[in-house]
C-alpha cells in the first residue's frame, strides 16, 4: 500500500494545479485553500514514506507495470524520502506564509494562476526527489524550473529581466544535463539509474563516460549557482515575490543539490571519482573559494534580500565541499544534513526579511533601524537564525560545520578547517550589521508594537525554534539516520 | 583510424558539435534578448540531433533487405515475420519529450520578452542595464 | 488588394477541416507514427492558421479563453485520473498507469486493453491539453493594433 504513495504525492499536486486553474474561473478565493489542503495531504503522505523507508529499505515502483530497463522506475531510498520530506515541509510553511504577501503583492485576477504555478513547482520538485530514472529527473526538473521562472516574473518590472537571465542560464544548465544523459545512453543503452551504475562499473576508462560526468557536473552546478556560475541568483532572489523567494531559496535549491548527489554517488560511484581524483580535489578548492567569495560579496551589499541571496551562494559551496571528501563518511553526512539545516535557517531569514518589507517597506539595511523594538518577535526569529548561520553550538549551522571539520580531520586535509573558521567570521560580520541596525540604532523611547500578522509570524517563529531543536536532534540521535544514508550511497568511511 | 574515416564516417557527430557551439555562443555572447533565445533554440536542437543520430542502427547488416539502415519503428506483422531491423525507437521518444520542453521554454521566453518591451521599450541588454539603474 | 485576400481566405477555409481530421488521425496513432503531442500540435496549427488569415479578433472568438482553460484542465484530469483509477480499481495491487487494471479488462483480454484502448484515451487527453495550450499561447502573444498605438 505504501509503495503507491510516492506516485500519489506527485499526481495529487498535478491534479490540484489544474483544479485551481478551473475553479479560478468561478471563485478566486478558493485557490489558496485548495493549495493548502493539497500540500498538507502530501506532507502527511511523505511522513509515512520516510517512516516506511527507514524501516524496510528502498521502495522500487514500476510505472505502468513495465519492468526496467525499458520502463520508468521510481526508486525512493533514504536520501530520496528525506529530500521529499524537506521539500514538502518547507512548501507547507511557505504556503501558510504566502496568503498575506500574495494578497498584497499580486493583482487579484492573477491569484489562481499564481497558485497553479505554485502547485506545478511543488509537483516538479517532488518528482525529482522520488524518481529513479535519468530522463524522468530531467523532465521533472524542467517542470519545476519553468514554473519557477514564471513565478519569479510575476513580480513586475525588474523581476522580468531577472527571470529572463535565469531562464537562459538555467536552460543551458539543464541542456548540459540532457547531453550527459545522451552520452550515457550511447555507451550503456539504458536510462535507469541502478542499471547504469551496474553497466558503468566496467567502463570507467571510457572517454565518453568522462565527458558525460563533466557535462552532468557543470550542468547541475550552473543550476545550483556555484561560483562562477552564480550570476543569475542575486537578481532572481531579490526581485521575486516574497512567497516565491521563501520557496525557491529553500526547496528548489535543495532539489538541485539532491540531483547532484544522486548523479555523482549513485550513478558514477566513488570508485570512478577515485580514478578521477585530481579533478575532484579541484572541485573542493572551487567550493572553498565559493564559500569565502560569497561571504565577501554578502558583506558588500546594502539591500537585505540581496545579502541573503549571496549568503545562499556561499552555502551552496558548503554542500559541494562536503561532497568532495571521499574516504570518509562524515563528508556525505554533512552534505545530507546541510540540506535540512540551511533550509531551516534560510526560510526563517527570508520570511522575516520579506515581513519587514511587507510591514514597513524597508528594503535596505539602513531602513531597518529600530525595528527590533517595533517588531520584537520577528526580530528575535531573525536573530536566532543569524546566530545559527554563524555556527554557534548547538544550533543547526554548527552541526554542518562540525561534520565538515570531522571529515577534514579524518582525511588529513586541514586547510578546510581554516575555511570553516574564516567563513564563520565573515558570516558574523555581515549579520552583525543587521542585528546592530535592528536593536541598537533608531530612536530610543517608547515605540508602539506592530508586529507581523499571525499567518506570517508563526511559521517564522516555529522555524526559528526548530533551528535549535533540530541541531540538538542531529547531535543526539540523527547521526544514525545520516549513517544509513551514507551506507546507501556507498561512501565507505 | 585514419583521418578520412574520422571526418567522413562520423559527420553526424561533427555537425552536432558545430551546431551546439554556434548555439552556445549565440546564447551567451550576444546582448540582444532575441538573439539569445535563438541561440538557445539552436543549442537545444543540436542536442536532439545527437539523440536521433544515436538511434540509427542496422547500417551494415544484411537483414535490412535492401534498405540502407533500419526501417521506421512501426508495428507491422510482415516486418516482424521477415525479420526486418528496426531503428531504435527510444531516442525518438526522448527527443519528443525534449521538443515539448524546448517549446514551452521558448513560449515562456517570448512572453517575457513582450512584457520587457512593453515596460522598458528596448530589448538590448546594455540599454536595459542603464534603464534599470 | 482584396483579390489576394479572397484567394487566401477561400483556400484556408477549405483546408481547415482536412488539417483537423489529420490532426485527430495523428493523435490516435499509438502503434504507428504519431501520438498525443504531435496530433495536438497539428490541431493547434489549424486554429492558428484561422487566426492568421482572418484576424486575431475572429480567431479569439473561435477559441475563447474559458474553453482553453477547460480543455487544458480536462486533458490533464484524464491523464492523471486514469492513472489514479488504475490504482484505485485494483484496490492497490496494480501500479500507476497500468492499463490492464481498468474497467475494460472485464470485456477484452488484458493485453489488448493494456496496449491499445486506454492508451488512446490517454493520448486524446494529452492532445487536448497541448492543443489548448498552444492556441492560448498564440492568442496571448499576438500583437494587436489597438494596444500602445503600435501595430
Amino acid at each position: 500500500m505504501i509503495e503507491h504513495f510516492p506516485v500519489v504525492v506527485v499526481a495529487a499536486s498535478l491534479l490540484s494545479a489544474f483544479t485551481i486553474l478551473l475553479s479560478g474561473i468561478f471563485n478566486r478565493k478558493i485557490s489558496y485553500y485548495i493549495s493548502l489542503g493539497t500540500v498538507t495531504f502530501q506532507l502527511t503522505l511523505s511522513i509515512f514514506i520516510l517512516d516506511y523507508v527507514t524501516k524496510y529499505g528502498t521502495i522500487r515502483y514500476w510505472l505502468g507495470g513495465w519492468r526496467p530497463p525499458w520502463g520508468i522506475e521510481y526508486a525512493t531510498d533514504e536520501l530520496g524520502a528525506y529530500t521529499l520530506f524537506i521539500v514538502l515541509f518547507f512548501s507547507f510553511f511557505a504556503t501558510i506564509y504566502a496568503k498575506r504577501v500574495v494578497e498584497k503583492e499580486i493583482e487579484e485576477y492573477k491569484i489562481p494562476y499564481f497558485y497553479t504555478l505554485w502547485q506545478l513547482l511543488i509537483s516538479g520538485m517532488c518528482g525529482v526527489a522520488v524518481t529513479g530514472d535519468l530522463f524522468n529527473l530531467f523532465v521533472f526538473m524542467e517542470i519545476a524550473s519553468l514554473a519557477g521562472y514564471a513565478l519569479i516574473a510575476m513580480a513586475g518590472k525588474r523581476a522580468l529581466v531577472a527571470s529572463y537571465n535565469y531562464l537562459i542560464l538555467g536552460t543551458v544548465g539543464i541542456s548540459f544535463y540532457l547531453l550527459g544523459t545522451a552520452f550515457l545512453y550511447a555507451v550503456t543503452g539504458t536510462l535507469n539509474m541502478l542499471d547504469a551504475k551496474i553497466l558503468l562499473s566496467l567502463l570507467y576508462e571510457n572517454k565518453v563516460v568522462h565527458a558525460a560526468f563533466v557535462f552532468y557536473f557543470i550542468g547541475l552546478v550552473i543550476k545550483m549557482a556555484l561560483i562562477p556560475f552564480h550570476i543569475w541568483q542575486p537578481d532572481a532572489y531579490e526581485y521575486s515575490p516574497s512567497a516565491v523567494t521563501v520557496l525557491i531559496s529553500t526547496a528548489m535549491a535543495k532539489i538541485n543539490a539532491y540531483a547532484l548527489i544522486r548523479i555523482v554517488f549513485s550513478v558514477f560511484t566513488t570508485e570512478f571519482l577515485e580514478k578521477f581524483l585530481a579533478v575532484w580535489t579541484l572541485v573542493a578548492w572551487i567550493a572553498s573559494a565559493a564559500i569565502i567569495l560569497g561571504s565577501i560579496f554578502a558583506i558588500m551589499q546594502r539591500s537585505l534580500k540581496r545579502m541573503l541571496a549571496y549568503s545562499s551562494i556561499s552555502h551552496v559551496g558548503y554542500i559541494v565541499l562536503a561532497m568532495s571528501f571521499l574516504n570518509t563518511k562524515w563528508g556525505i553526512m554533512a552534505a545530507a544534513a546541510h540540506l535540512l539545516n540551511h533550509s531551516l535557517m534560510k526560510a526563517t531569514l527570508f520570511m522575516v526579511a520579506c515581513g519587514f518589507i511587507y510591514k514597513t517597506n524597508a528594503k535596505r539595511i539602513e531602513e531597518l533601524e529600530g525595528l527590533g523594538r517595533k517588531m520584537p518577535l520577528s526580530a528575535a526569529a531573525f536573530t536566532v537564525a543569524a546566530i545559527s548561520m554563524i555556527g554557534i553550538p548547538p544550533t543547526v549551522g554548527f552541526v554542518t560545520k562540525f561534520y565538515i571539520i570531522l571529515a577534514s580531520l579524518e582525511t588529513g586535509q586541514f586547510g578546510f578547517i581554516a575555511v570553516m573558521i574564516v567563513s564563520s567570521l565573515l558570516s558574523l560580520v555581515y549579520f552583525w550589521r543587521v542585528i546592530e541596525a535592528l536593536y541598537m540604532k533608531g530612536h530610543h523611547g517608547e515605540v508602539r508594537r506592530d508586529d507581523l500578522p499571525a499567518l506570517m509570524l508563526y511559521p517564522a517563529l516555529i522555524l526559528a525554534v526548530l533551528c535549535i531543536l533540530a541541531g540538538v536532534f542531529w547531535l543526539a540521535k540523527g547521526v544514525v539516520f545520516l549513517e544509513s544514508i551514507a551506507k546507501t550511497l556507498e561512501v565507505v568511511g | 583510424m585514419d583521418v578520412a574515416e574520422m571526418f567522413l564516417a562520423r559527420y553526424n557527430y561533427w555537425s552536432f558539435v558545430v551546431l551546439m557551439l554556434i548555439g552556445l555562443y549565440g546564447a551567451i555572447a550576444y546582448g540582444n534578448l532575441v538573439k539569445k533565445i535563438i541561440g538557445l533554440s539552436i543549442f537545444q536542437t543540436a542536442i536532439f540531433l545527437l539523440f536521433i543520430s544515436l538511434a540509427d542502427v542496422g547500417k551494415d547488416i544484411e537483414r535490412t533487405l535492401g534498405l540502407k539502415s533500419g526501417t521506421a519503428p512501426i508495428v507491422w506483422e510482415k516486418g516482424i515475420e521477415e525479420g526486418y531491423i528496426y531503428v531504435n525507437p527510444v531516442p525518438h521518444v526522448l527527443v519528443l519529450t525534449g521538443i515539448v520542453v524546448a517549446a514551452a521554454t521558448l513560449a515562456l521566453a517570448l512572453a517575457l520578452m513582450i512584457r520587457i518591451y512593453r515596460e522598458y521599450g528596448t530589448l538590448e541588454e546594455d540599454e536595459l542595464k542603464e534603464l534599470m539603474g | 488588394m482584396s483579390d489576394v485576400n479572397v484567394v487566401i481566405k477561400t483556400t484556408v477555409r477549405t483546408m481547415l477541416p482536412f488539417i483537423q481530421l489529420y490532426g485527430f488521425y495523428v493523435m490516435t496513432g499509438t502503434e504507428g507514427a504519431g501520438g498525443g503531442f504531435q496530433g495536438g500540435v497539428i490541431l493547434a496549427a489549424s486554429f492558428i492558421l484561422y487566426g492568421i488569415t482572418f484576424g486575431a479578433e475572429k480567431g479569439r472568438q473561435a477559441a475563447p479563453e474559458s474553453w482553453n482553460t477547460a480543455f487544458k484542465s480536462f486533458g490533464l484530469w484524464i491523464y492523471a485520473g486514469v492513472g489514479m483509477l488504475t490504482i484505485l480499481y485494483s484496490l492497490g495491487r496494480a501500479e500507476f498507469l497500468n492499463y490492464s487494471a481498468t474497467f475494460l479488462s472485464l470485456f477484452v483480454p488484458h493485453t489488448v486493453a493494456r496496449g491499445i484502448l486506454i492508451a488512446d484515451v490517454i493520448e486524446i487527453g494529452i492532445g487536448m491539453t497541448v492543443a489548448a495550450s498552444f492556441i492560448s499561447l498564440f492568442f496571448d502573444l499576438v500583437w494587436r493594433s489597438d494596444e500602445d498605438g503600435r501595430s
